[in-house]
């Protein structure tokens, strides 16, 4: 454990070294921030100026909604895509080969290997609409932000896991660099409650594509609407998720036969 | 910038096509990534069930989505990446010496791969508007100016990009703005709200960027929500796009070749 988290600070600092050499690419992706939430709630405003509630939900209850959309989106940009996403260059290229001779589990190494926690600004976006829509539906209480917090961690570990299982794919397949892309089709579905789709798309955004667990049910927590059932749907579905990414991650790389050998 | 032969043309073609062809994988989750529209169509046909919403019907929403999925899936554009790559690894290098311009290399490998999933995204719209018994005459009569727009649309996307993606030779970095610029293309071309749904003052004003004319504005010529007049001017104002941002860009590229330090080389 302790060499574990030796290494993950080793990962973080080298991975700020390499990200100040470019900083103009950090003071564009703050702005894209900044205003990729701005139209988003600007949209989203727009959207309720012509109706009164999407889906049975009002619009203070979409914005944390949207907000934990953000949070999830942004942790996936400063850590599961930097990480994961070279998967597929590693096999493509034969690197891999260097990755299995560590003396550390390959998934670790993957998982953890460039964290950029420089671009954190996007994270406390996140949270702040958080804050804000809850403030406006007088939810802002301790109880319901330590349920949020919990609901959030199971959230990320099934965003992970469906990201580790899709950067497998790349063992397959060779050349898979945009599976950040079904992210973003997860946060747009994401967006908006699932009582909002048609009865056979809710479950296709239950199960296939998960966004019901992982951003209407922290956004329930968040605003103190959490059920049980839907709780325990979560938990269970992201230990699943976890274990199930894990074994895939194993086979994957016993088929793995190396690019140039 | 002169134009390529018509052989060189067909070459750039049709390797980037075998290109696009051998990387499906990679295609299909691209796609995935451009079907926004067809969420977005679930939930506005949810909403405008009690009724119309600001004009539109379930008719209108149905047709609108479907074409804005196609615009959507034929103006993709990682121009930004290939400036930000060739500059920070010198691969420009070997492109700036031959007679070509740089520039029709990275338009056909765009192109290459349009052609790629147009058997897929014809389709879906097309059984789309079966399944949303959407299929009117309109459509037909609207469909070779809508062809125009979307070419227009085309290239107002590709210029803007790049020349975003010129910055790479100033800054050494242009990869941080892509996100930028499609947050722009995304969100003022109407993928998730009409335009025509947004305050009257706030659409005026976006009307005045040319992100508007890249997805909203084509749409709205094929299912005929800009006729006449309204429509003629758009195509003007497209075209007037065009006239500035290639400009721009011929400025700004005779500017950077001569900061191009040629790294790796």
């Amino acid at each position: 454990m302790k060499r574990h988290l030796r290494l993950i600070a080793l990962f973080v600092r080298a991975t700020v070294q390499s990200q100040l050499e470019y900083r103009s690419g950090v003071l564009g992706r703050l702005l894209a921030n900044l205003m990729s939430v701005g139209t988003g709630i600007l949209l989203l405003w727009a959207m309720f100026q012509q109706v009164s509630s999407v889906g049975g939900w009002n619009f203070d209850q979409v914005l944390v909604l949207v907000g934990v959309v953000y949070t999830v989106e942004f942790v996936v940009e400063i850590w599961f895509y930097p990480s994961l996403n070279p998967v597929s260059g590693y096999v493509r290229k034969g690197e891999f080969d260097l990755l299995l001779l560590k003396p550390v589990s390959s998934q670790f190494l993957v998982t953890f290997r460039y964290l950029q926690v420089l671009e954190f600004s996007g994270l406390v976006i996140g949270l702040a609409v958080i804050g804000i829509g809850m403030h406006r539906l007088g939810s802002l209480t301790l109880p319901n932000l330590l349920i949020l917090a919990v609901f959030l961690v199971v959230a990320l570990a099934i965003i992970y896991s469906l990201y580790l299982a899709l950067s497998t794919l790349a063992f397959w397949f060779t050349r898979i660099e945009e599976v950040a892309s079904i992210i973003w089709l997860h946060s747009t579905a994401g967006s908006f409650p699932v009582a909002a789709y048609p009865g056979w798309a809710r479950v296709l955004f239950t199960f296939v594509l998960p966004v019901a667990f992982v951003t209407n049910v922290p956004a329930q927590a968040a605003t103190g609407r959490l059920t049980w059932d839907w709780a325990l749907g979560a938990l269970a579905f992201a230990a699943t998720a976890l274990l199930g990414s894990g074994w895939l991650w194993g086979r994957a790389i016993r088929s793995y036969s190396s690019a140039s050998s | 910038m002169t134009l390529p032969s018509l052989r060189a043309l067909k070459a750039l073609l049709v390797l980037n096509y075998s290109l696009s062809l051998q990387y499906r994988a990679q295609s299909v989750l691209w796609m995935i990534n451009g079907s926004v529209p067809l969420i977005m169509l679930l939930i506005w046909l949810q909403l405008a069930q009690g009724g119309a919403i600001g004009g539109y019907d379930t008719l209108t929403f149905s047709q609108y989505f479907l074409f804005m999925f196609l615009c959507r899936q034929s103006t993709p554009t990682w121009v930004i990446y290939l400036m930000d790559r060739g500059v920070k690894q010198g691969e420009l290098s070997p492109y700036l010496l031959q007679p070509l311009h740089p520039v029709w290399r990275y338009a056909s490998e765009h192109w290459g791969e349009m052609l790629c999933r147009l058997p897929i995204v014809l389709p879906i719209v097309l059984l789309g508007l079966t399944l949303a018994d959407a299929w009117t005459v309109d459509l037909l009569r609207n469909l070779p100016l809508f062809l125009v727009a979307l070419a227009l649309a085309w290239i107002i996307n590709f210029t803007v990009h790049l020349v975003v993606g010129m910055i790479a030779f100033w800054a050494d970095n242009a990869l941080g703005y892509d996100t930028f610029v499609y947050q722009l293309y995304i969100m003022l071309g109407g993928v998730m709200v009409p335009l025509e749904l947004f305050p009257a003052a706030i659409r005026d004003a976006l009307y005045w960027t040319p992100f508007p004319y890249v997805l909203d504005f084509p749409v709205r010529v094929m299912i005929g929500r800009a006729a006449g007049p309204e429509m003629w001017w758009g195509l003007g104002v497209q075209m007037l796009w065009v006239a500035i941002l290639v400009s721009l860009f011929a400025l700004l590229w005779r500017a950077g070749q001569k900061r191009y330090a040629a790294a790796g080389a």
